[in-house]
């Protein structure tokens, strides 16, 4: 009989009997990661959580644009080091990941995302990792081709690449179909109605950007794994015209389902539930802080958990250090992660 | 006029210019010790108590109990322990500032099409900044000043460790991150950086100055003048240090910045 012979992972009862839910069973890696494998991140806000994990771990995190020696962990992290790879601070959208790798292999520069205020350049795809802005046009032009660079040279060395989806909601300079980490406008460079667009990208248009992406890094690194994550965290704010929760869902299931598809085809492409493991009804919101939008340590932790103990070769992993000095009392703030997409928290009506 | 100095051996250039001048207007408590690190004399309020052992032995050949009430002071000065040049360096090792004057090859070099990553990755002067006024709040003379401060309005100095030596290119030692940061041309722009960090690192705490190293006692931008740094000694006044420290300035700064806090301390 179909059914008898599954395992008791496979049914909601047996799961719901279980104090954890079963959460151990819900990940059977396809590959297998070991100790020494380097591991290369990107993704929106949450995956920040993933980089400090492999780098407590036996893993490798590559990191192609180290802080200097010195640099006190957290100026390092407001100038977006050792966030990610590479300092493209946060990627929310598998269309900024696509352009990112098409800007990286093309050397390519876009004009529209050189913004200026009062006398600073601010670089319209990282508006956070410079947030006090360069002294001039050629400074920044030169920073950004020299990250591009380097987001090219991760490629060169890492076993694996783990990128977590966030958004399906973007804002596009309409001229260039360039898309942006945040609208113009909210960290720097001025928002233009007449040249930047919303734009909610849907399921074809995800699949399409992640595949293409996918197609890139494997032409720059053929032996390449690929990891994906969906974030759980759900939107701050949406500019679709829907109830932010309704939002919510629908860049979630895009995100989810795109994921899914691209994993079920691919043997060197897995996918991790981490979305699961923090939104997943058995758990109610005892992820979440009390803004229910931030995810908890004891959440993230969970997450790493399973995911460490999924596979064999590596030592569990205990709760790194945030490297954070000041602790926040505020949810909304006392994340040690760096979030762009929650600057958008404070343009809500009072 | 009644001061408790706080500080590491950088406070001896205060004790020999007092030994040599002896002012009748200036009755000083030394709180010190070579390397006073945190943990090592905490603040209990006003009152600053001696927790290491070596601490409290120094201080009782400095006839100083190990515990000071510093609110019952007309002023408390402290030395050191904020960042300093070697910081300054130490954070170019792989590093170069985009926006200092040495920039601008790398600068042409990056914007050439398709160049290989830069050797020495670029570091924008906010973010070595940022790092300098970090390091300097992570450090333990503005750890103690804002504690003093969330305690007592007593008026407080704070005296960065001098520039090092100009005679450090002088010895065996090589000093290559210096050399390079002069070679260079940048030596003008991490002085002024650090000079910043400083402002910015204690802008938020009243009733406190943080002096600037005096201009004329600077040579090649960065680094003390040799007649500043001349007569140099340790915390205990009776050892000399070696002949190749470059580290610490003599009497002749040391009365420099007496004659700041005469200036200072009745303004706070």
């Amino acid at each position: 009989m179909p059914y008898s012979s599954l395992p008791p992972s496979a049914f909601w009862k047996l799961c719901r009997n279980d104090r954890d839910f079963l959460l151990s069973d819900i990940y059977q890696p396809k590959f297998s990661l070991t100790p020494g494998m380097r591991i290369a991140t990107a993704g929106s806000c949450f995956a920040q959580n993933i980089g400090r994990y492999v780098r407590a771990s036996e893993l490798e995190l590559v990191d192609t644009e180290p802080a200097p020696a010195l640099m006190p962990a957290e100026t390092a992290q407001r100038f977006g080091y050792g966030l990610f790879s590479a300092r493209y601070g946060n990627i929310y959208t598998a269309r900024q990941l696509r352009q990112l790798l098409e800007d990286a292999v093309g050397d390519r520069l876009h004009d529209c995302t050189l913004w200026q205020r009062d006398g600073r350049f601010y670089d319209g795809l990282r508006p956070n990792t410079e947030p006090e802005g360069l002294g001039s046009e050629d400074e920044l032009r030169a920073h950004r081709l020299d990250h591009l660079r380097r987001v090219r040279a991760i490629f060169d060395t890492a076993d694996v690449f783990v990128f977590t989806l966030g958004l399906t909601e973007t804002w596009t300079d309409t001229d260039t179909g360039v898309v942006f980490p945040t609208a113009p406008g909210v960290i720097a460079g001025q928002f233009d109605p007449d040249r930047h667009a919303f734009l909610n990208l849907g399921m074809g248009e995800t699949l399409e950007d992640l595949s293409a992406a996918i197609t890139l890094i494997r032409e720059l690194a053929p032996e390449i794994r690929i990891l994906l994550t969906v974030s759980p965290v759900p939107l701050t704010a949406t500019a679709s015209g829907h109830h932010v929760l309704r939002a919510t869902t629908y860049s979630k299931s895009v995100l989810r389902a795109v994921a899914e598809e691209v994993a079920a085809l691919d043997p060197g492409i897995d996918y991790f539930p981490s979305y699961e493991i923090i939104t997943g009804t058995p758990f109610g919101a005892r992820n979440y802080k009390d803004n229910l939008r931030n995810v908890t340590t004891e959440g993230v932790q969970r997450v790493m958990s399973v995911f460490f103990g999924a596979h064999d070769g590596l030592a569990p992993v205990d709760r790194p250090d945030t490297g954070l000095a000041r602790p926040s009392s505020d949810p909304d703030e006392e994340d040690a992660v760096v979030c762009e997409e929650a600057m958008l928290e404070a343009l809500a009506p009072k | 006029m009644k001061l408790c100095v706080i500080g590491n051996s950088h406070v001896a250039m205060l004790m020999a210019a007092l030994r040599d001048a002896a002012p009748a207007d200036m009755d000083i408590t030394w709180f010190a010790k070579p390397g006073l690190a945190e943990g090592e004399a905490v603040l209990d309020g006003s009152r600053l108590c001696a927790r290491d052992p070596d601490l409290v032995t120094r201080l009782e050949r400095l006839g100083t109990p190990e515990y000071v009430d510093l609110a019952a002071f007309d002023g408390v000065v402290f030395v050191g322990s904020t960042a300093s040049a070697f910081a300054a360096v130490r954070l170019l090792q792989g590093h170069r500032v985009s926006g200092w004057p040495s920039a601008r090859k790398m600068i042409s070099g990056a914007l050439t099409p398709f160049a290989a990553p830069l050797k020495h990755p670029m570091l924008s002067e906010p973010a070595y900044l940022a790092a300098l006024t970090d390091l300097i709040r992570g450090n333990l003379t503005y750890k103690l000043a804002t504690a003093l401060r969330a305690a007592s309005a007593v008026p407080i100095c704070v005296i960065p460790q001098p520039f090092p030596s100009d005679r450090l290119f002088d010895g065996d030692k090589k000093y290559p991150m210096f050399r390079r940061v002069v070679r260079r041309g940048d030596a003008a722009a991490l002085a002024a950086c650090l000079r910043s960090a400083h402002a910015r690192a204690f802008a938020g705490i009243p009733g406190l100055v943080a002096f600037d190293q005096p201009a004329d006692t600077i040579a090649q931008d960065f680094l003390t003048a040799a007649a500043y740094t001349r007569d140099a000694v340790r915390l205990s006044q009776t050892d000399t240090l070696p002949r190749d420290d470059v580290l610490h300035a003599g009497p002749a700064l040391g009365a420099r910045y007496l004659d700041s806090l005469r200036a200072a301390l009745p303004t706070l």
